[in-house]
């Protein structure tokens, strides 16, 4: 009786092979579904502290500085950043106009360079005389 | 003489395929499983942040025009005189920022700065409620 | 001859054995898999209930923000800018009404009723399960603080926009 272990051996072979490919497949979509969703997760903790941050401005009036008095965070040059669990999140004031203060508030992750989340806000000024 | 047959028999042929079949089986499944669930999640917290932006914008919008209302102009869209003032902003397609505003010279009160949904309310008639009438 | 029969017997140890080996690295790479996707579902999980419970009630106040229509008190009703539960209240046919938004027995809740007259707090529906919820309000700023099931703490800060006055 022939031995079967060559063709067996042949088979199982093969087998590894087309396994491994199938494999790497899937891996690759583990792998993409892993960063999607830690993405989602950022930008979820992103879009709060953002939110945050712009309620804090407009209930102090548009006044960065005394914002960041009573809720944390740094104020320089009219940048109020302050840290979240997560990364970093900035508002820039910009020039008022016309009675109305805008701000841009953007939040990074940590380890990121670019916004994951950013949002426009305004608020009453002094009025223009 | 006859071929002993120990214990150790090899699978026949087939059997590594079989489970390799069923083992890819398997994967496909769980990635596939996976990419579903973070599709779905990744849509409703695209829609819960773009819901955030929206408001934002309409409330941008709502405080610009209540700046020209304290400096004086009255922007089309107002309406009410003397001093009380309300408006709308869009918000979404189905929501919009209702502001109810006294303004006095540069100084105002907002009475109302609320969203509200303007979606069509399809009201379910299929039960036959009491409506606390007699007959 | 005898040593030709022992091949035979050498040939199939050697590919059940390696068959074995590969039986239990598939096994591996689907329990990994496996464990993989469980990551991940709970961490989509987490997220969702972290990010639902303080924009649900966000989107709830910003539906409510009149002057003094937000405030934060005890579940009876009594102001309490530390209190455990939030009122928005508003006006229908003259007669005042109360959404309370609160904690209780595992899930945030939400009671929808008259201002007067009595409610027990197991009266409201359940709208998501937390482990807890808090709001604080200080002049017009209302901070909601909530936990998730998985003890994770998210907080939001709103303004409320109504009954502001200006100083120019």
């Amino acid at each position: 009786m022939r031995s079967k272990a060559p063709l067996l051996l042949m088979e199982q072979l093969i087998m590894v092979l087309v396994f491994a490919l199938a494999a790497a497949v899937c891996v690759q979509a583990f792998v993409l579904s892993d960063r999607i969703s830690r993405r989602s997760a950022a930008r979820d903790q992103a879009v709060i502290a953002a939110e945050s941050m712009a309620e804090q401005w407009k209930a102090c009036g548009g006044d960065a500085a005394k914002a960041a008095a009573a809720y944390g965070g740094s104020v320089e040059q009219g940048l109020w950043t302050k840290n979240y669990d997560g990364g970093e999140v900035s508002l820039l004031g910009g020039t008022d106009e016309g009675g109305l203060r805008t701000a841009s508030v953007d939040a990074v992750a940590a380890g990121d360079t670019e916004a994951v989340y950013s949002l426009t806000v305004a608020c009453q000024a002094e009025a223009e005389s | 003489m006859r071929e002993r047959r120990g214990s150790f028999a090899p699978p026949a042929v087939g059997g590594s395929s079989l489970l390799v079949i069923f083992a890819v089986l398997c994967l496909t499944v769980f990635a596939m499983l996976s990419l579903a669930t973070v599709q779905a999640d990744r849509r409703t917290a695209d829609a819960s942040a773009q819901a955030v932006a929206d408001y934002y914008a309409a409330d941008a919008q709502a405080e610009a025009v209540l700046a020209r209302l304290r400096s004086g102009t009255v922007p089309e869209g107002v309406e009410g005189a003397g001093g009380d003032f309300s408006y709308a902003v869009p918000i979404s397609d189905t929501q919009e920022l209702q502001v109810e505003v006294r303004v006095d010279g540069a100084n105002y009160t907002v009475l109302r700065w609320q969203a509200v949904s303007t979606a069509d309310w399809q009201p379910d008639e299929t039960l036959d409620v009491w409506d606390g009438g007699g007959e | 001859m005898r040593w030709g029969r022992e091949q035979h017997h050498i040939d199939g140890v050697f590919v059940l054995l390696l068959f074995g080996v590969f039986a239990c690295c598939i096994l591996l790479v689907l329990l990994t898999g496996a464990g993989a996707y469980q990551r991940l579902t709970e961490r989509d999980a987490a997220s969702y209930e972290r990010r639902t419970a303080v924009q649900y009630v966000a989107g709830k106040v910003r539906h409510a923000d009149t002057a003094g229509g937000v405030f934060v008190g005890d579940f009876d009703g009594t102001p309490d800018s530390d209190g455990d539960t939030l009122f928005l209240s508003e006006q229908v046919d003259g007669a005042t009404y109360y959404t309370r938004i609160y904690w209780y027995d595992g899930a945030i809740r939400e009671l929808y009723t008259d201002a007067e007259g009595q409610y027990a707090p197991e009266d409201g529906d359940e709208v998501l399960s937390a482990r807890s919820l808090s709001f604080s309000q200080s002049g017009s700023l209302l901070t909601i603080g909530a936990t998730d099931d998985g003890g994770t703490r998210s907080t939001l800060a709103l303004s409320l926009r109504s009954g502001g006055e200006a100083e120019p």
